[in-house]
Parts: C-alpha cells; sequence; structure tokens
C-alpha cells in the first residue's frame, strides 16, 4: 500500500508500506498523513486512554495477578506519568542552555549601533524631553541624567 | 537553480512595537547588518506608541530608503495577531520573518534562518531556545523552571512537533502565515503556540534553528502576573480544538 505525505504547502511524497494489514492502516490514520480529515487531537488521546482501559479490564477479568494489584494499576500509572514529567523538568532545567557569551557580545553590538546612529544623526532620547508634559520633564531629565552616563 | 532562486526570494520582516524608542534603532542597524547578501524589507508596526517610536522609525527610514523600511502604523494597542496581518498586507516577499523589537531576538540568526529553509524546502522555520547551540541569559532559576515546565506540559499534552512552542523568533512562507492567522484566534503568547500547533496539525514542514534570548536590555518588560493561568486556559483551549 502506498502512503502519500502530504505537506500542508502543496508539496508530496509518497513511501511505500512494507506490510499491508489492519495494523499499518491504524498507524497510518494515527499519523493523520494524507487524510483529508485528521482526528482531532483530543480524540486520539481518548482514543489512547480507551485502548488502555480495555487492556486493564481485560487484565481484571483475565485474573493473572491478584485483583488488589491490577485495581491500583491506573493509581501506578497516574504517578508514573508525573514522575517523568517530573523527570522531564528536572532534566531540562540542569540542561538548560545558557549563553553568559551573548550579553558581551550584543553590548558590543549595541555600542556600534550607537555610534553608527549618532554617525547619521538618529537620536534615540531627544524626542523624550521636548515632548514630555511638563509635570514629567523634571523627572525624566534627572533620569536622563543618569541615564546619560552609560550612552 | 539555486542561485537564480536566492535572487527571487525576498524576506519581509514584520516587527511589532509599542513603546521601542530605544531599541528599534539598533535593531534595524543590525537586521541591515546581517542581511547584506539578501533582498529584504522591514515592515514597522506600531501600535500608537506615545514615546515617539515612529518619529524614530522615520529618521530611520531617511538613513536607509523608504523602500527599506516600512512604517505601518495603527492608532492604538489592538493585539500581536492584528499586527502580524496588518504587516501582511503590506508585505510583498515571499517569505515572512517575524520577530521582537526588544533586541532579545537577535538579527544575526536571520541568516541561518534562511539556511535552514533553503537547505530542506522547510514552510516554518522556527528559533528555539531549549537546544545545545541556543540558549538564555538573564533568567533567573524561577523563570527557568516555570519555562521548562509550561514546554513539558505542553509536550505531552498537545505532542507538537516542535520544541519551543512560546518563542516568536520565526521564517514562514507568506501563503502559510496567511493560512495559520486566519484560523488562529488566542491572544498574545498563546497565539505563537495555536499558531505553531495549527501548522503542525496540518501538517506544514516545520524546521528548527537554535537562537540565544537575552533578556530585555532596554525598556520594560511586558509579561504580567496572570499569565500562568491564561497559558493554562490557552493549553486547554488548544487541546479540544486542534
Amino acid at each position: 500500500m502506498w502512503a502519500r505525505n502530504r505537506f500542508g504547502d502543496g508539496t508530496y511524497s509518497y513511501t511505500r508500506h512494507r506490510s499491508s494489514g489492519k495494523l499499518s492502516l491504524i498507524i497510518w490514520i494515527w499519523e493523520d498523513k494524507s487524510c483529508r480529515n485528521p482526528m482531532k487531537h483530543i480524540l486520539k488521546i481518548f482514543t489512547l486512554l480507551s485502548a488502555i482501559s480495555a487492556f486493564w479490564i481485560g487484565l481484571l477479568q483475565a485474573s493473572i495477578f491478584p485483583r488488589s494489584y491490577t485495581f491500583l494499576l491506573p493509581i501506578y500509572l497516574i504517578v508514573l506519568l508525573g514522575c517523568y514529567g517530573l523527570l522531564m523538568v528536572g532534566i531540562g532545567l540542569m540542561q538548560f542552555p545558557t549563553c553568559p557569551q551573548e550579553a558581551t557580545l550584543l553590548q558590543q553590538d549595541i555600542a556600534e549601533a550607537k555610534d553608527f546612529l549618532k554617525g547619521k544623526g538618529v537620536d534615540r532620547r531627544r524626542y523624550l524631553l521636548l515632548h514630555a508634559p511638563p509635570f514629567l520633564r523634571e523627572t525624566l531629565f534627572n533620569n536622563l541624567i543618569s541615564l546619560s552616563f552609560n550612552d | 537553480m539555486e542561485e537564480r532562486e536566492m535572487e527571487r526570494n525576498k524576506y519581509s520582516i514584520i516587527v511589532p512595537t509599542y513603546n521601542e524608542r530605544l531599541n528599534i534603532p539598533l535593531v534595524v542597524y543590525l537586521i541591515f547588518k546581517n542581511l547584506r547578501d539578501f533582498d529584504f524589507e522591514v515592515i514597522v508596526v506600531d501600535d500608537g506608541s506615545p514615546d515617539g517610536t515612529q518619529d524614530i522609525v522615520k529618521q530611520l527610514q531617511q538613513v536607509y530608503g523608504e523602500d527599506r523600511i516600512l512604517l505601518r502604523a495603527r492608532p492604538k494597542k489592538l493585539g500581536l495577531g492584528t499586527a502580524y496581518l496588518h504587516g501582511l498586507k503590506h508585505a510583498s516577499g515571499n517569505f515572512v520573518f517575524i520577530m521582537d523589537a526588544d533586541l532579545s531576538h537577535h538579527p544575526k540568526y536571520l541568516p541561518s534562518f534562511i539556511k535552514k529553509q533553503k537547505e530542506t524546502g522547510a514552510s516554518i522555520v522556527t528559533g528555539t531556545r531549549y537546544v545545545k547551540g541556543g540558549g538564555v541569559h538573564g533568567w533567573n532559576l524561577m523563570r527557568k523552571l516555570t519555562s521548562r515546565g509550561a514546554n513539558v506540559l505542553a509536550q505531552t499534552l498537545l505532542w507538537p512537533r516542535a520544541s519551543d512552542l512560546t518563542g516568536s523568533f520565526r521564517l514562514y512562507r507568506k501563503s502559510v502565515l496567511e493560512d495559520l492567522i486566519n484560523s488562529c484566534v488566542s491572544k498574545g503568547y498563546v497565539f505563537q503556540m495555536e499558531m505553531i500547533v495549527r501548522a503542525s496539525r496540518k501538517g506544514y514542514h516545520i524546521e528548527e534553528v537554535p537562537i540565544t534570548f537575552v533578556d530585555r536590555v532596554y525598556g520594560s518588560s511586558k509579561l504580567g502576573g496572570s499569565e500562568i493561568v491564561e497559558y493554562l486556559k490557552g493549553l486547554v483551549y488548544l487541546l479540544f480544538t486542534t
């Protein structure tokens, strides 16, 4: 069976499915490639939860494991999911890429930009003082004096 | 064939601004410095800033030319989505960049977006801060924690094909952007999330490029306090409607 992977912008490519049959059809619909009406995401989650529930009920019926354990299985799964989430957050936090050197590079770029703009006569601060209402002018003037030491 | 395609591509850079008088000239200078070999235009969509942002953009137009910098102002704050839409109407390129004007998105990454798009033929190229080669600076532990937690939650619930959902440094094909904006209804940064999730559902080819994000240099950040509630509401909305 051939699958047409259609990208939303009109381009598409063909891939060949190795096996035909119900399972590959299910996976194909799940991946919603080349479907005109792809399954809404909440439906996918619902399907997944239904499959897990069916499995759980099957386990209860089959009585392979003691009943008390099987009843608590959903709780275990939820706790597992929570732990997985916390683990991902923790790992992500530890591996969070930081770039302190970028701040210095940025300051260099800003200095370069300011010089260029001064040369071309573009004044970034002039408007604030000239067009501020009178009651604001004094505070702005004081702030600008302190700011201009860094400029 | 490659060179001919390069000559035909024009990039429109939409920069929504509000009270960015101090930052916008620096951003424009850096854009022009880094995109020397490409055909582009900068569209500044200003929402009626009271601090004179439009004034400074007019000064920049004198320096760089009115065909390279377009000032398309609006009377008051009308929202990010409509700002992009407004910018799109005046965009003459076939590719559209969106970026912030507060220097947290450094224009030096613009060529890497273009390169990635050419290599893969993608419709959307997103900048991501969470992969190696990217990164942040100026974030304290609390902010990193909320950002990471929000990201993990969104990944678990929504299964998007992107690692950074709330980032707003992106390159879109113009037709793709039009299609997405018309189907998104959220406000604020949830809007950015909705765009990438809807793009992922519609099957658009999305690629990622690492970018660095240095926190605001001048001016005040526009993030408020009720952002978490808004974010969760946005997640639930996206879960049920995409």
